[in-house]
């Protein structure tokens, strides 16, 4: 149901959230669906074994389980986020020396040296590094952070798209975006406050220990 | 993949027209005047190839 809804609302949007981070949101949603059928269900079978107040102490402990299964994991858990220097040379325009894309138009680029924020997301392991490489977990991030803080564009303008590009050598990942609120440190807040999802983790180091299988 | 709706240059002798419409213009302000027209009718990214030569460009990504 949340799955339509979504899909549907994301054509609409100035920034798409992405396949992936409907399906991360959908999936949530059925666990969670699945953490109340948990908490009845223990609620309900201590009523009915022992006394009715076991049940709702029972119900009340059983809330905590949920919660604790209920809490994701941030971006903030697997990797660093720190501001990084946009510059323009020639027609390129880079963050830190990430190449991001080629500006054509004069007044593109004023915008962008007015408006413009770049933000660098070190990855803490190579387990993050793989994580953070996965495009929709990219588009995650830029869509959370073009919700919250606004974007200067309007629809029908490619050139002014944020995006994020990764720097093969290192691994990470390079953000720019045009927001309407240029606050650096709640936008530094906001990128490790993006989810991490579900369906974008990955682990090579567990995969080696296990013999590659 | 992305797609190159038009060209814009000064660089007359350079560009062979592969199918492409070309805008051959004469001055600086005409180029830039006339890529940010193209820009904003085709809804597309202009991207300078060289100090002479501006491609309109649709990536469909977005």
């Amino acid at each position: 149901m949340e799955r339509e809804t979504l899909k549907n609302i994301d054509e609409n949007e100035l920034v798409p959230r992405g396949a992936m981070y409907i399906e991360g949101i959908a999936m949530v949603f059925e666990g969670r669906n699945y953490l109340v059928i948990f908490s009845a269900l223990i609620a309900s079978m201590f009523t009915i074994l022992f006394a009715w107040y076991w049940g709702v102490i029972a119900g009340i402990l059983s809330l905590f389980v949920a919660k604790f299964f209920r809490s994701g994991k941030s971006i903030s858990h697997i990797a660093e986020v720190e501001l990084g220097e946009v510059s323009i040379n020639g027609p390129n325009l880079f963050v830190d020396h990430i190449q991001m894309m080629n500006i054509g138009l004069q007044q593109n680029k004023q915008i962008i040296q007015k408006h413009g924020v770049g933000l660098l997301i070190k990855p803490k392991n190579k387990n993050a590094k793989v994580t953070i490489s996965s495009p929709g977990q990219r588009q995650a991030i830029i869509h959370n952070l073009s919700t919250i803080m606004g974007v200067y564009r309007d629809s029908d303008e490619p050139a002014l798209v944020p995006m994020a590009k990764i720097d093969l050598d290192s691994g990470n990942v390079a953000v720019f975006i045009l927001p309407r609120e240029k606050n650096p440190d709640q936008i530094i807040q906001v990128v490790k406050g993006a989810p991490l999802l579900e369906s974008s983790v990955r682990l090579p180091s567990e995969s080696k220990r296990k013999g590659g299988r | 993949m992305a797609k190159i709706l038009a060209i814009v240059t000064t660089a007359h002798q350079g560009i062979n027209n592969g199918g492409v419409p070309t805008f051959n213009v004469n001055n600086k302000e005409e180029f830039e005047e006339i890529s940010l027209k193209l820009e904003k009718i085709l809804n597309a990214t202009a991207h300078l190839l060289d100090g002479e030569t501006m491609i309109i460009v649709e990536h469909h990504n977005e």
